[in-house]
């Protein structure tokens, strides 16, 4: 197994925002859904992910909200605040600009 | 990527705010969520790890495994929303707390020795808050002046008439002139004895902006004495001598010889001007002074439009106008303005500096010392430092830890330092000269803000130090976590540094002393020009409202039980003792002789002295002869002058025949006093190097109820032994007439000393706390060198080095560590030396015996602070050494 690649810094954050804009979810099931959507090509470790979310929650990006599970077990799921909202749409924008640079660069051949 | 922050909502921010005071508030129950948070984690793990056909057991176990790693970073995730820093400054409170704990000895001393040096530098600035910075207590004091006269460059006095002249200028409020005197006091039937007066011309209350406590301040007819007198009592006269009774506006008070009525209590504000009894408008004869009479002090306020710089313009210009316009009278005028605070705190400024320098150096080297304790404490610490670096602690943290521990010091010091302050402002207010404002020091809220700042200065010198190095440790984590004891080089060399600073500081603490002290020496030995150890002197005072005759008798009858007491040799009286304070002088004239303007204006003294007098305190007679003792109506006026007149006033040529008259107020016609002796000159003030000149008359000739006697003894006698036969006399003269302040007349000598012998005093009790805190802090530098040496000394002995090498090598580090210090300090102290040789009079920065004294005093005290710990390392016992490893 090829060891998945580093997440650049920050960029967590933004898959974490992109993540819960789709619909409130606890840790565990935005470390699946996360591997999920990438294709088990990016994986976030448990010691990482809880650091980033409350991070996110104590600078208002996020809110917590304690609600059963589908198997009624008492979980904390996570949602995107309005200023998440916006903060997604501006760092997705950033990210694209970025990343399309990058390949750009990349792409060109005879290097 | 861009990190610009989008506008946001008031909704994120008091959400933000929220979890951050509850992150700090509720630390704990989120710690509970978190940790709820991650068994809900765990059992999804473990159940994913079933759903793949792992046991139950080894499910249970990856989820351990894995949620254990994410709790053991549960600081992190709190971080992430608490106000992180503050949390973390908690915690290392608690750390600094349990530390200093740890070291009970070691931060006792520290925080003594901070609480000592604070202490005596918060004291002494609350004496310098009263009388040098504080703002006077009266309504827009930044605008009161001080109106200060000279005549051809030298400090004169105001006239009531020129005192109009500026009231007219436009940069002024108000102008007023005052002078002090101590009239004799009586309400109704009761003494209150001489009472401190303040006699006003013009609106002086205007000036200050004082509105009376009680009863109302002088109409402009009273403040020109021009109708039935008036008085007004200063607020603690009435507190104190009127039991302040409000009925009191409005009687009657017997002030010398005048009847006045009170109309009113001024504030104690008002004393802030001078700390007077009694405020009086100036009779009407002192308010029609002439033009030449100078004894005014004055005052303005600025007018609101008006600068300083401005008021002084207009004031240069008038100063000029007056000296064209009144040549005979104010040639040479010039006045300047100077806030009332600074005039005020003049004479006190520079020793309370002086002594201010003093104590910060003192608080310098207690915090150098506390700096070389913290440094000191225990090596656990360092292995501690490295510790917490290896499992990750940032560098930054590990300097705030050593910041926390020095502030916790620091605070500590600062408090105790708070509780020395409220005993020690008391004994300084006992132990320094008065000056204005003195008695208002006090530990307030300057105090603590001064307070706190210098505890703060206390927490970067004492632990920035520690920091520094624990951030060096920090660099190479694997410092020493088994090796040696952690004495290492660098603490080693920046202990030696600590010392070596102290060593200086205290170096030149003591150069000044002993600068001050040599001064002292020149001042107390300056020749006087009279033989003061065999006088004695003593007073009698009777009502100032007492007839000529009764004051003649009284004088008589003192001076004739005197002179027929056994041991007395002479016996005389006179109206002011040399050093008795107060120099009651006058403008005189010889006749047939034209004086320059400056001679006319110079001050003579004038003393009313009986023949004895000369004879009982051993002033030579030079030429001429003695006049009568005793002056009587319709006998000659005659006067003898000292030498200093003599050369003065009629460069060296013959005194003897030529008349010569005093005026002080009135001038024109005053009798005239035939010259017919010279004696030798005085000299009684401490700066001045001439003596002052002086005109003798006959005791009898000008009325003066206080009369000062002076007995010289056999001169094989000291003059304490006349004192029996004083009392003896006293008793006899008693209760009719009362007989005080009996003293030697070394001992007045010894009395105007005081002030700079009590400085003197103080800055050398500052020098031996800072040489003690130095050779304490060499003594625990060496002591702990060879703690922490015992194996390798131990190898030396046994290996066959002599106890005496030991010895030796121990006290040349402790010299050389001293010697390091005493070339810094003697590099710096001829600076300091200077600087006090340029503000007090004596002290001369050329003299090499303070240095020489420095030198000797630091180089023996370093030796002795050596001598125990070489001694103990010369007696370590190889064997016991070698097997503790």
């Amino acid at each position: 197994m090829s060891r998945p690649p580093d997440l650049l810094q920050g960029t967590l954050d933004l898959l974490l925002l992109k993540i819960l804009a789709l619909e409130p979810l606890h840790g565990w099931a935005i470390a699946a859904r996360l591997r999920q959507m990438s294709s088990d090509v990016l994986q976030v470790s448990d010691g990482s992910l809880y650091p980033a979310l409350h991070k996110l929650e104590g600078r208002g990006l996020i809110k917590a909200d304690w609600k059963p599970t589908e198997n009624n077990r008492r979980a904390k799921f996570y949602a995107l605040t309005a200023a998440g909202r916006r903060r997604l749409e501006h760092e997705s924008a950033e990210w694209l600009r970025l990343s399309s640079a990058v390949s750009q660069i990349v792409k060109v051949e005879g290097a | 990527m861009a990190r610009e922050t989008p506008p946001d909502t008031l909704d994120r921010w008091w959400r933000v705010a929220r979890a951050r005071a509850l992150a700090l508030v509720a630390g704990r129950r989120l710690d509970a969520e978190v940790d709820e948070e991650l068994a809900f984690h765990a059992a999804m793990a473990q159940a994913d790890a079933e759903a793949r056909g792992a046991t139950p057991d080894e499910a249970r176990l990856a989820a351990r495994r894995r949620v254990d790693g994410v709790a053991l970073r549960r600081d992190q995730i709190r971080d992430g929303r608490g106000f992180a820093w503050l949390d973390a400054i908690r915690q290392d409170l608690r750390h600094a707390w349990r530390g200093l704990r740890r070291t009970p000895f070691v931060t006792v001393t520290a925080i003594a020795s901070l609480a000592l040096g604070l202490g005596a530098t918060a004291s002494l600035f609350a004496v310098v808050d009263a009388v040098l910075l504080r703002p006077l207590p009266l309504p827009d004091a930044g605008r009161v002046v001080w109106l200060g006269e000279q005549r051809h460059g030298e400090e004169s006095t105001g006239t009531p008439l020129r005192l109009a002249d500026w009231s007219r200028l436009e940069s002024f409020v108000a102008v007023a002139g005052y002078y002090g005197d101590e009239p004799f006091v009586r309400t109704g039937t009761v003494d209150l004895g001489r009472l401190p007066a303040v006699r006003t011309f013009g609106a002086l209350f205007d000036v200050l902006g004082v509105e009376p406590i009680l009863g109302r301040l002088p109409t402009p007819g009273e403040q020109r004495s021009s109708g039935p007198a008036v008085v007004l009592l200063g607020e603690h006269a009435w507190r104190t001598r009127f039991a302040a009774e409000p009925a009191v506006v409005g009687r009657t008070l017997r002030v010398d010889r005048i009847l006045a009525e009170i109309i009113g209590v001024l504030p104690d504000a008002a004393a802030a001007l001078t700390d007077a009894d009694l405020w009086m408008p100036a009779p009407p004869e002192l308010q029609a002074s002439a033009r030449s009479a100078g004894f005014l002090s004055q005052i303005a306020r600025l007018h609101p439009a008006a600068s300083l710089a401005s008021a002084q313009v207009e004031l240069d210009a008038q100063a000029a106008r007056l000296a064209r316009a009144f040549p005979d009278t104010d040639r040479g005028l010039g006045a300047r303005l100077i806030p009332l605070r600074t005039h005020l705190g003049a004479d006190a400024r520079t020793p309370l500096l002086v002594l201010l320098a003093a104590v910060a150096m003192v608080l310098l080297v207690a915090s150098l010392n506390v700096a070389s304790l913290m440094l000191a404490r225990g090596i656990g610490r360092w292995r501690d430092a490295a510790l917490r670096v290896a499992i990750g602690a940032g560098r930054a943290r590990l300097l705030q830890l050593h910041l926390i521990e020095g502030a916790i010091v620091a605070a500590s010091g600062a408090a105790a330092g708070l509780a020395i302050a409220w005993f020690g402002v008391d004994v300084l207010k006992l132990v320094l000269p008065d000056s204005p404002g003195l008695a208002d020091a006090r530990v307030d809220l300057r105090l603590l803000v001064t307070m706190a700042a210098l505890a703060a200065a206390c927490t970067l010198v004492v632990g920035i130090l520690p920091a520094l190095l624990a951030w060096r440790a920090a660099a190479s984590p694997l410092l020493r976590l088994h090796g040696g004891t952690g004495s290492g080089p660098a603490r080693s060399r920046a202990r030696s540094a600590l010392v070596v600073l102290q060593v200086a500081v205290a170096a030149v603490l003591i150069t000044g002393a002993g600068l001050l002290a040599l001064a002292l020496d020149t001042l107390g030995h300056r020749p006087r020009g009279f033989r003061h150890s065999e006088a004695l002197t003593f007073r009698v005072e009777l009502p100032w409202d007492s007839e000529p005759q009764r004051i003649a008798d009284v004088t008589t009858r003192v001076l004739d039980r005197l002179e027929r007491a056994p041991g007395v040799v002479a016996a005389g009286v006179v109206d002011r003792l040399p050093f008795g304070g107060g120099s009651q002088t006058t403008r005189i004239l010889i006749d047939g002789v034209a004086l320059p303007t400056d001679l006319v204006e110079r001050p003579v003294a004038w003393r009313t002295a009986s023949a004895g007098y000369f004879s009982a305190i051993g002033l030579p007679q030079r030429r001429g002869e003695r006049y009568p003792d005793r002056w009587m109506p319709g006998m000659p006026r005659v006067a003898v002058v000292n030498e200093r007149f003599v050369r003065l006033f009629l460069g060296g040529r013959d005194p003897i025949g030529r008349e010569v008259g005093g005026y002080r107020r009135a001038g024109g016609d005053v009798p005239r006093y035939r010259i017919v002796g010279v004696v030798g000159d005085l000299r009684t003030s401490r700066d001045e190097t001439a003596a002052m000149p002086a005109v003798y008359v006959p005791a009898g000739a000008t009325f003066w109820p206080i009369l000062n006697f002076a007995v010289r003894a056999d001169t094989t006698k000291d003059a304490s032994r006349l004192l029996p036969m004083v009392l003896t006399l006293a008793g006899e003269l008693a209760p009719d007439v009362v007989v005080e302040d009996v003293r030697t007349m070394d001992e007045h000598l010894a009395l105007s000393l005081r002030e700079p012998r009590t400085r003197t005093w103080i800055v050398a009790g500052f020098a031996g706390i800072a040489l003690l805190l130095s050779a304490i802090g060499l003594y625990g530098l060496l002591a702990s060198e060879v703690a922490s040496r015992v194996t390798e000394i131990g190898i030396r002995l046994a290996l066959g080095a002599s106890a005496g090498r030991v010895l030796s090598a121990t006290l040349d580090r402790g010299l050389r560590l001293a010697l390091g210090g005493l070339a810094l300090g003697l590099l710096v102290a001829p600076f300091a030396a200077r600087l006090i040789e340029g503000v007090l009079g004596g002290a001369s920065a050329r003299d090499w015996r303070p240095f020489g004294l420095a030198f000797v005093v630091l180089a023996v005290v370093a030796v002795l602070a050596s001598l125990g710990p070489a001694w103990r390392a010369a007696r370590i016992d190889p064997n016991r050494a070698l097997r503790t490893e």
